[in-house]
């Protein structure tokens, strides 16, 4: 009934070396990307969302490296017989991966004004991606990047492709790199956090329009950030990382109504809400790990309220308790209702 | 009694241009007009887009910077002057107090409480002006303390707040010394701790460096030193926004507890709105230096007036996935530059309802409700309340 996956990421973990020890950045994570799937991945600050979906790019640089796992990605970029098959991502040496990077995987970054070269126009760099990529001229690519530009909400494409990025506002630099990541009609789009360091009403034009052109170029997207209100807003599907591991990973509603892992849980009931009106928001206590040689166990152990003896021997695994609903946790929320009540009361 | 009472505050940037010579070119007009006040135990929330003036409000309150124009009295007393040059404040007195008939010929009954006090500092002064501004600008010294003691602020990112050379003992003992809230090093050493358990500290952190924190716990530190001292006003300039969600509510949690033991006034400074219907009761929504909605939290966020407020709240995400945003309300475009705003209403370039007049005049502040004001023509039937709204 389903149909093939696009990406299938199966037990990926990527490590990085340092003087201090190892630090384990993603530990075990799996998930499918099928078409047109919008797959959110959200966590707080250091849980591995990022190094993740860097890692299914091929920029993870010395010291990291993939410590295990498999990126299987359905393409005929490789097959000798035009055929589409499954190549193994995390096995594919440095040099190759410009052929997927950018064709294949169309990254967005948080900040704009980074991913942007401050040196060259927007043509410019539109331009090179486009010819790297496809057969054509410079001056198809130059349509092609006018069209694109247009497509992303810039007005009067034709004039703003020869400006520098220092002449664009912040929305309409993002815009820029969405049409770049666009450009050569990728499978994959990745978006790392590419409203945050916008302002709220034109964070609300960029997830719009994000929204608009993943039905449009039918393409399916990684759409990772820290905000559990903009992931409500994006994704078919969630999944909750805490201390490099993936602590659950459902569709979009199940994770808000029917959290299982008592982190997601506590993580909806802190977070002030703009809709209703709240009278006490419940903190989780503690800090969030370090990454630096943590135990073999739970991340949020030391923070949970459920821990159960068997959390203090072994790590659970992610485990499909539910249709399509994994959970990493001994003592998993079966009962929802009940604990809402009671921490109501 | 009101603890803070800021009046038509000013706060213009100049722009320089030249070599050698500079001359004036232009300003930024960061904060334009503002009035609002905080009573005890209260807080009001400072909402806005980024370049909106919310933080030059909160560093102006402070005295971080010199003030254009506008007053900002604190219990009554007025405050503007004791940061300013000699001569600035001078000039400011006399022409504020002293060049008018009015304390000469005015009836003493009619002035306002802080007139009052200048009044009774005018009689003290045989009814001179000069020796009353001299006898005022030489207390502005030590009201300088006084005022440093009664206000204080936490920044929003404590990395850069807080001195990394410095230990979390050294910082907290230095204001309890200067304030003289402690007699010696070793009282303020056991004040420090008690302070640190207060805020969710344990008291031997006090002899670690900002860098062995987390983000959260420096923010703790950070809040720590800004109670030290029992100020009534505090002034928090995005607390949380360097924080992550459940290290959020943590801190929020926090604040409404000190608010609770301190009886302290906050002014919450924020561009995240569901942060700011949680923690105040009084909101106040800024667009390009001016405040275009104020009055009642609740009211604000349910009824909604102006349509920039509308716009702000309809591109706030919900953290529901059945509930869809209100696409109607959202705008386009940006916020145009604060250096060259538009003519008329600020917001009539992305304003749905615009009509003739919003190009034209700046909308006063008409009073919808009991406690809800909105700078927007379209409410020009409602009773007009002019810029002193309350």
């Amino acid at each position: 009934m389903q149909e093939r996956p696009i990406l299938s990421v199966k037990n990926l973990s990527t490590h990085f070396n340092m003087a201090e020890g190892v630090v384990k950045a993603v530990q075990d994570v799996s998930f499918d990307l099928h078409r047109d799937d919008v797959l959110g991945i959200v966590g707080e600050t250091g849980s591995g969302k990022s190094v993740t979906v860097k890692t299914i790019a091929g920029m993870t640089d010395n010291p990291g490296f993939i410590a295990g796992g498999e990126i299987l990605f359905f393409t005929d970029e490789f097959s000798k017989t035009g055929e589409k098959e499954y190549i193994d991502l995390a096995k594919l040496p440095k040099e190759s991966f410009s052929r997927v990077r950018g064709k294949h995987v169309g990254m967005i970054f948080q900040d704009p004004m980074t991913s942007l070269d401050p040196m060259y126009t927007v043509g410019n760099q539109m331009i090179e991606t486009i010819v790297h990529h496809k057969k054509v001229t410079e001056e198809e690519a130059k349509e092609r990047s006018i069209r694109l530009l247009e497509q992303v909400g810039i007005p009067k494409p034709s004039e703003r492709i020869n400006d520098y990025p220092f002449q664009l506002s912040g929305g309409q630099r993002q815009r820029v790199v969405i049409a770049i990541a666009l450009s050569c009609d990728p499978e994959i789009l990745v978006a790392d956090e590419p409203s945050t360091a916008l302002d709220v009403t034109v964070q609300a034009q960029i997830l719009e329009l994000m929204k608009d052109l993943q039905e449009q170029f039918n393409s399916s997207m990684i759409f990772i950030t820290h905000d559990m209100a903009v992931i409500a807003e994006i994704a078919t599907k969630i999944s909750v990382m805490y201390g490099s591991y993936q602590m659950e990973m459902a569709d979009s509603l199940e994770i808000f109504e029917n959290s299982m892992n008592p982190y997601t849980f506590a993580l909806l009931e802190c977070i002030p809400r703009l809709d209703i009106k709240q009278d006490q928001l419940l903190p989780i206590p503690g800090q969030p790990p370090v990454m630096l040689n943590p135990p073999n166990l739970c991340p949020f152990l030391p923070r949970c309220s459920r821990a159960v003896d068997k959390c203090y021997k072994e790590l659970p695994k992610l485990e499909q308790l539910e249709d399509n609903h994994f959970v990493r946790c001994w003592n998993p929320i079966t009962n929802r209702v009940l604990l809402v009540k009671e921490a109501q009361e | 009694m009101k603890l803070l009472e800021v009046k038509n505050l000013k706060k213009y940037f100049p722009i320089k241009q030249g070599f050698l010579v500079e001359r004036v070119v232009g300003f930024v007009k960061a904060v334009d007009d503002v009035s609002f006040s905080v009573d005890r135990g209260k807080t009001i929330g400072i909402v806005g887009e980024s370049g909106c003036g919310k933080t030059t409000i909160g560093k102006s309150i402070i005295r971080l910077h010199e003030v254009t124009d506008g007053e900002m009295l604190i219990d009554e007393e007025d405050t503007t002057f004791y940061f300013m040059r000699r001569r600035r404040a001078k000039q400011y007195l006399r022409e504020k107090y002293f060049d008018t008939s009015r304390f000469n010929n005015g009836d003493s009954s009619e002035f306002k409480p802080y007139e009052k006090k200048m009044y009774d500092v005018y009689n003290r002064a045989d009814k001179n002006s000069a020796k009353a501004i001299d006898y005022l600008f030489e207390k502005a010294d030590q009201k300088k303390r006084l005022l440093r003691r009664k206000a204080q602020i936490v920044f929003q990112d404590p990395m850069s707040s807080l001195n990394p050379r410095m230990t979390v003992g050294q910082m907290l003992t230095e204001p309890l010394l200067f304030h003289r809230l402690a007699k010696d090093l070793d009282e303020a050493i056991e004040k420090v701790k008690d302070l640190l358990v207060q805020v969710g500290l344990k008291p031997y952190h006090v002899d670690r460096y900002p860098h062995q924190f987390s983000g959260g716990q420096r923010q703790r530190i950070a809040v720590a030193r800004a109670i030290s001292v029992n100020p009534d006003l505090i002034v928090l300039d995005e607390p949380t926004s360097a924080l992550d969600v459940s290290v959020q509510a943590q801190i929020v949690n926090l604040f409404e507890k000190l608010q609770e033991q301190l009886n302290a006034g906050y002014v919450f400074i924020s561009h995240n709105l569901s942060l700011v219907r949680f923690i105040s009761q009084e909101v106040s929504v800024m667009y390009l230096g001016r405040i275009v909605e104020q009055g009642n939290s609740e009211s604000i966020f349910k009824n909604p007036l102006h349509p920039y407020t509308k716009a702000l709240l309809a591109a706030a995400p919900i953290p529901d996935p059945k509930k869809k945003r209100n696409r109607k309300d959202l705008v386009g475009g940006q916020v145009p530059s604060p250096i060259n705003r538009p003519s008329g209403c600020f917001f009539n370039p992305r304003c749905k309802y615009r009509m003739d007049i919003c190009t034209k005049e700046y909308p006063p502040m008409f009073r919808v409700d009991e406690n809800h004001f909105v700078a927007c023509h379209l409410y020009s039937t409602s009773q007009e309340q002019g810029g002193e709204s309350k």
